[in-house]
């Protein structure tokens, strides 16, 4: 299957990206995220899912899975989420910002991609650094939280992309918890981060007043947004 | 005194008869490692910590950086990678943990794991002690 290449210039087309495998949510979250960007995005954009799911969505355009498939091993369990960094991937290209489905937009999210310049941006875990958690362990910790990736292609997202390539079945082995442990050891110089004060994270820290981006990533047995008796359910829903 | 992992490990390099060995992973070693050329072993040291590494050592991943090591290859941190055996070649000891430290992306439960891990053909020695496995042997 061919697809068209879509060529983006200033800000005349965003691609918005998410990702969609297994059980652990429903298409609902694709379309609550869908219209999350409706309403707080101004300009053309396109919306895309990668999935192996048909989603009947309105506006949501399918992908199937780039190189990387979702093959749950024990390691590295969000593979496919590297897919985004192959240059011209799905030959989209331009201005492109993938978003997890476990994140909840509350403001303008221009404010976040209008930011980009030339270095791609990655969401931090913040409160991490504000706690102090040790972030040295490439298996299991990560300073990086790939909720959001606002990028385009570049000399140095080419320089990501090779080095998944070229050492990608150490990567699987080595980076237990998956693309943030590998971001973050292998490529944390390359990045800009979403402001302080544009995002926070609901199970870890204490709301961000007029934050953008809320992110709800679950790590043991806390609750998914669509189990939240909660604001921020609340705000996901619309 | 030496760690009893280490002791075991050294005791066997006595035995070894080689005279050169690429000391992996070292972490924290006993000085005795680093006097073997005393005792006729040519050795050189990889790490990737920059807190360990002296001037015999080489700051590398020898799993991810193109890195040329000795055909006797110690390895004191299974734990910490991909195995060394499946890009690398030679005679190996190699020493797994399974004290389940957050870096460690490789539980190491048994020699049974490291032999199978590293395609260990011909088995010298191995041992298990208390959270750590050894093992003695060559994939080449």
């Amino acid at each position: 299957m061919r697809y068209r290449t879509i060529v983006s210039y200033g800000d005349v087309m965003t691609s918005f990206f998410c990702t969609l495998w297994g059980d652990k949510y429903s298409i609902d979250y694709v379309r609550n995220l869908h219209n999350a960007v409706k309403r707080n995005y101004d300009g053309e954009f396109k919306f895309y899912c990668q999935t192996d799911r048909e989603l009947h969505i309105e506006g949501v355009h399918e992908l199937p899975f780039g190189k990387y498939k979702p093959i749950m091993d024990g390691r590295f369990p969000d593979k496919p989420k590297l897919n985004f960094w192959e240059p011209n991937c799905w030959g989209i290209s331009g201005r492109k910002v993938f978003l997890d489905l476990d994140v909840v937009i509350l403001g303008n999210l221009n404010s976040i991609i209008e930011l980009y310049s030339e270095r791609p941006i990655i969401n931090k875990s913040w409160w991490k650094e504000d706690q102090g958690v040790q972030i040295d362990h490439i298996a299991y910790s990560a300073l990086t939280n790939g909720s959001i990736y606002v990028w385009e292609d570049t000399v140095s997202t080419k320089v990501i992309w090779e080095h998944i390539n070229k050492y990608d079945k150490f990567i699987f082995f080595t980076c237990v918890a998956g693309s943030d442990n590998y971001l973050t050891t292998f490529h944390l110089d390359k990045f800009n981060f979403v402001p302080r004060d544009k995002v926070f994270s609901y199970h870890n820290e204490d709301p961000v007043k007029n934050a953008v981006l809320c992110t709800v990533e679950t790590i043991s047995d806390e609750k998914e947004i669509h189990q939240l008796n909660s604001w921020i359910k609340e705000r996901w829903n619309g | 005194m030496m760690r009893e992992d280490h002791r075991i490990v050294f005791d066997w390099l006595m035995e070894s008869g080689w005279e050169e060995v690429s000391l992996v992973a070292t972490g924290r070693i006993s000085d005795r490692f680093y006097s073997i050329k005393s005792l006729g072993i040519n050795h050189h040291c990889y790490d990737m910590d920059p807190a360990i590494v002296r001037n015999d050592y080489t700051l590398c991943d020898v799993i991810f950086d193109p890195i040329t090591l000795s055909k006797n290859i110690i390895n004191f941190n299974a734990q910490k990678m991909y195995p060394i055996g499946k890009v690398h070649k030679g005679e190996f000891i190699i020493i797994g943990s399974a004290d389940k430290h957050p870096g460690d992306c490789n539980i190491v439960t048994s020699c049974q794991q490291l032999i199978d891990q590293n395609k260990i053909h011909t088995v010298m020695r191995t041992i298990e002690i208390p959270n750590y496995s050894i093992v003695w042997g060559c994939n080449d």
